[in-house]
């Protein structure tokens, strides 16, 4: 019994995880616009301090 | 968390994944900066090229005009704030690739396209796609803007644009930073580079009470204009109403304007405007040589015209501008 409510908690668990990455990658905060349009003026700004 | 820098204009944004630039419509996404509204502008009206406003382009036509949500100013007097300080999800937009607004504009007989009501810097890609089009089809490309771009990007849209009117709210960096939390310099450096790069330039000055109508503020801006833009560059003064967070002021009064209006014939500048003010003589275009009226309006419509071949029909000077 343990070791199936072991295994069912660790399915529920990948199958919960599974949902919020799925969720996420068609969310944007709320949707993803498909129609977005790349800017054309920007740069990365990883490399800036601050 | 890739973390974007816009260049577009001064503020240079520092934008977090999944954050928004100042101007509520550029976003951060992966680690790349995307425009919310290509294509989705929430204002497209045909108006009287006079309304933009522009006096000295195609007397009588009609101007194409589109506008998406958004703005990198945040001006406390703004008269179309209910586009410009709201996010696109606040607005009720339609969907209109470049292609569709070149094909409404030559469907409806207009001659130009106008980038304008918010301001075309924000919607920058949409406006340089749009405007590219255009051109090809013959068509002018008009922007009305505030001017605050960064240099790069002011050159590149140039190429395709024919004219602008430019907003100078003010000769004070402290009014730009009190009142549109925003810097004076990009805003002259935009109208000294456009007309460099040979677009038709007029100006557009808002008068508020109080704030931006004194004497001296006037003559300040009517002689910068002078010295970078020459006696032929128009310059129209406004009429400010309460609107947005400055409901608390009197809308200008008339003599305000019309002492503008003489002020800037005072310093030298040939082509005084006044708008929001029907049937007031400064609706109309003299001619600087003879005095004579050249194009008379009521309101926005053309009443009579008298410059032939972009010259005064009675003495033959040139009058500056695009006649054709």
């Amino acid at each position: 019994m343990k070791r199936r409510d072991f295994l069912k908690f660790c399915a529920l668990g990948i199958a919960g995880i599974f949902l919020a990455r799925v969720t996420k990658l068609f969310s944007f905060g709320e949707k993803l616009d498909h129609s977005l349009k790349e800017a054309s003026f920007y740069r990365q700004a990883d490399d800036l301090a601050g | 968390m890739k973390k974007v820098e816009c260049e577009l204009c001064p503020r240079h944004c520092r934008i977090e994944e999944g954050g928004r630039g100042n101007c509520r419509i550029r976003t951060n996404v992966g680690g790349k900066l995307y425009s919310l509204v290509y294509g989705k502008p929430c204002a497209v009206h045909i108006d009287p090229i006079e309304k933009k406003p522009f006096f000295h382009i195609l007397p009588g036509s009609s101007a194409f005009s589109i506008a998406t949500a958004g703005c990198n100013l945040h001006c406390k007097f703004c008269q179309n704030w209910e586009i410009s300080q709201r996010p696109p999800e606040e607005t009720q937009n339609m969907d209109l690739p470049p292609e569709e607004v070149v094909r409404q504009a030559m469907a409806h007989n207009c001659r130009s396209i106008a980038y304008t009501y918010s301001d075309p810097v924000v919607f920058y890609e949409y406006t340089y796609d749009t405007s590219s089009l255009a051109q090809k089809q013959g068509l002018l490309n008009v922007l009305v803007t505030a001017g605050y771009i960064e240099q790069k990007p002011l050159v590149e849209l140039c190429k395709v644009i024919h004219a602008a009117n430019v907003d100078i709210k003010s000769m004070s960096d402290d009014f730009y930073r009190n009142m549109s939390e925003a810097t004076l310099k990009p805003v002259l450096d935009c109208v000294v580079t456009m007309k460099k790069m040979g677009l038709w330039v007029e100006i557009t000055n808002l008068l508020v009470p109080t704030l931006n109508d004194s004497e001296k503020d006037i003559r300040s801006l009517c002689r910068w204009i002078l010295q970078n833009g020459g006696a032929d560059m128009p310059l129209h003064f406004s009429r400010f109403w309460p609107l947005h967070k400055l409901q608390n002021l009197p809308p200008t009064p008339v003599e305000t304007l019309t002492r503008a209006w003489d002020i800037a014939k005072e310093e030298g500048l040939h082509y005084v405007y006044v708008g929001n003010v029907p049937s007031h003589p400064g609706n109309n275009t003299y001619c600087p040589n003879d005095g004579k009226l050249l194009i008379g309006r009521q309101g926005f419509e053309v009443t009579e015209n008298h410059v032939i071949d972009g010259k005064c029909e009675y003495c033959g000077t040139q009058i500056p501008g695009i006649w054709r």
